[in-house]
């Protein structure tokens, strides 16, 4: 009795480690009151390869997706200096199925040389990151 | 409401894989961990293949989730539904997995990032079905990213995602995270102890193996899970010296092969290495021998067939790999070398606790004169697998960054081929035990 007495305090100890490790209850909590978009963004924002908008912005991309109700990715342009991989897959459509008509344009500078005359600007970001449409 | 969805996604989970076909008989009276395992790994396993088999024929996943359920309604009408008792019988074992599920999705459905191969490479394939795509459509992915890479994982990701509740692609990653519950599970079903204890060291082993980076999209977890289900019914096969396994339990390891073979070109090999094992290291009648043979060479084969007959690439990854016997030769004595050494115990085994545990567990048992003979399996599985390792790290070619990919890729590789480490401190903790 007093064996399986200690090995169920035992699981409970153990089982309330893991939870703390994994930081359960807050994780519970903020699972609860902020939707995917929120928890999405926020995710990003701390990966190391990304972020709102730098290096690869899934963050500013799918708040494209989101304000604008997009079903098809526009055509995506980076112009940040390192290789960077382009996160078409936000928009959870098949590969290649790129709307070439509407361009998201990233880590923009003013030394890049890009010209806007042929577009219609539907949304910025401090300057850096666009939404354009063809105009 | 995401929360609940969750709680019915795990439910779904419980459901489906408690379907059973065919259906073990089970002496109600002593409800067996194993037994039960046993069930839901071959439900599991055979579930997986029929979706795997169905996506051949070039049809949609509407198509082959619908197929799906006619099969597992079909199987619980006339067979499963006499088990139903069994349900109660296991509440334990279900109530484990429903909780450690729960805590676990909610990690993956709060961290949501996927990883470097996850985006670049699986999810692209996982859109490809999820959209209606077929086998067919995948020629339309790039070839250097890896159209030709085997697709079982990204398959299964968009089928569950697509009869989920929850929209967005995570809920199909949550099949990983029951797959990882369901193996270590299982591995802890080997520990000659109570309910109770096993169930305490199972837990010990989702703390010192859960990251949730295997869980962002690469194929490496899966590899873990179906090594794992082969480690549940190989290691009888040694450690009882058994001559004939059972024609179900050998229907099943050569279909957990065919698993590996469709999860990732690795698994290929992992599978080669542990059908050479069973082939040479155990005892097992010469005409099984045989027949894992003829299977695993079979379904190599189909996939290549199934591939070309779809116009896909059979290839190994032209732009990364020189396999070349003179390139492999002259790198061997290189850089490369003592940077893949480097970078194995850096990132492979100091960051693997499973690996630290086996090693200490291992010197223990040479130490204190208990090792037994039969675990010498388990050093060839991994001199061969590590040897794999490094044969593909030395094939890469000189414009790869390798120093990088060791960096991010190693801990994930040498995860994946760790269950074998925990049956090393299993088979001493049980030596222990039968010494005391």
């Amino acid at each position: 009795m007093k064996k399986i007495n200690l090995n169920i305090l035992l699981l409970i100890v153990t089982f309330l480690v893991l939870l703390n490790q994994l930081d359960f209850l807050k994780k519970t909590y903020l699972v609860f009151t902020k939707n995917y978009d929120v928890r999405f963004q926020k995710a990003y924002a701390f990966n190391l390869f990304s972020g709102y908008c730098e290096k690869e912005s899934h963050g500013y991309i799918y708040y494209i997706k989101k304000k604008f109700n997009k079903n098809y990715p526009p055509k995506i342009i980076n112009f940040d200096k390192k290789r960077r991989k382009l996160p078409y897959w936000i928009f959870y459509k098949s590969f290649n199925n790129v709307n070439e008509n509407e361009l998201i344009l990233l880590n923009y500078n003013n030394e890049t040389e890009f010209n806007f005359d042929d577009y219609l600007i539907e949304d910025e970001h401090q300057n850096k990151c666009f939404y354009l449409k063809r105009k | 409401m995401e929360l609940l969805y969750i709680l019915l996604q795990i439910i779904f989970f419980l459901t489906f894989f408690s379907i059973s076909y065919p259906a073990l008989s089970i002496n109600k009276n002593s409800v067996s961990g194993t037994i039960f395992l046993n069930q839901l790994i071959i439900n599991i396993v055979i579930q997986i293949n029929i979706i795997l088999v169905l996506s051949f024929v070039n049809i949609s996943l509407n198509l082959i989730t619908k197929i799906y359920f006619s099969y597992l309604l079909t199987v619980f009408i006339l067979v499963a539904y006499k088990n139903i008792s069994l349900l109660y019988l296991n509440r334990y074992y279900y109530l484990t997995i429903f909780l450690i599920f729960f805590v676990l999705s909610i990690d993956i459905s709060y961290s949501l990032n996927l990883d470097w191969d996850g985006q670049i490479v699986w999810f692209y394939k996982t859109l490809n079905f999820y959209n209606e795509g077929t086998i067919k459509d995948l020629i339309n992915l790039p070839l250097g990213d890896g159209y030709s890479y085997p697709y079982l994982g990204s398959l299964i990701w968009a089928f569950f995602w697509n009869i989920s509740l929850i929209t967005e692609e995570y809920s199909g990653r949550l099949i990983y995270v029951f797959l990882y519950i369901i193996a270590l599970l299982a591995l802890s079903e080997k520990l000659k102890a109570s309910f109770f204890s096993k169930i305490v060291f199972f837990l010990f082993l989702i703390l010192l193996s859960y990251d949730y980076i295997f869980f962002g999209g690469s194929q490496d977890i899966l590899i873990f899970c179906f090594i794992s289900f082969l480690a549940f019914y190989i290691h009888e096969v040694f450690i009882n010296n058994i001559k004939e396994i059972k024609k179900l339990n050998l229907l099943i390891i050569v279909l957990i092969f065919n698993c590996l073979i469709w999860t990732k070109d690795e698994g290929a090999v992992y599978s080669l290495i542990i059908l050479f094992i069973l082939s040479f290291f155990s005892s097992i009648r010469l005409n099984q021998k045989i027949i894992m043979i003829f299977s695993v060479f079979f379904f190599l084969i189909l996939k290549l067939v199934v591939y070309d007959f779809h116009n896909l690439d059979t290839g190994i990854n032209p732009c990364c790999y020189n396999i070349s016997a003179s390139y492999i030769f002259s790198n061997i004595f290189s850089y490369k070398t003592i940077v893949f050494i480097q970078h194995l115990f850096l990132f492979g085994f100091l960051k693997n606790y499973f690996f630290i545990l086996g090693v200490i567990f291992l010197i223990i048992s040479f130490y204190s004169k208990i090792f037994d003979k039969k675990n010498i399996y388990i050093c060839v599985f991994y001199i061969l697998s590590i040897g794999f390792l490094y044969g593909a790290h030395i094939a890469l070619k000189e414009n790869i960054d390798y120093v990088y990919m060791l960096k991010v890729n190693m801990h994930r590789l040498i995860f994946a081929i760790s269950p074998f480490f925990i049956l090393i401190v299993i088979n001493y903790l049980n030596s222990l035990k039968k010494n005391f």
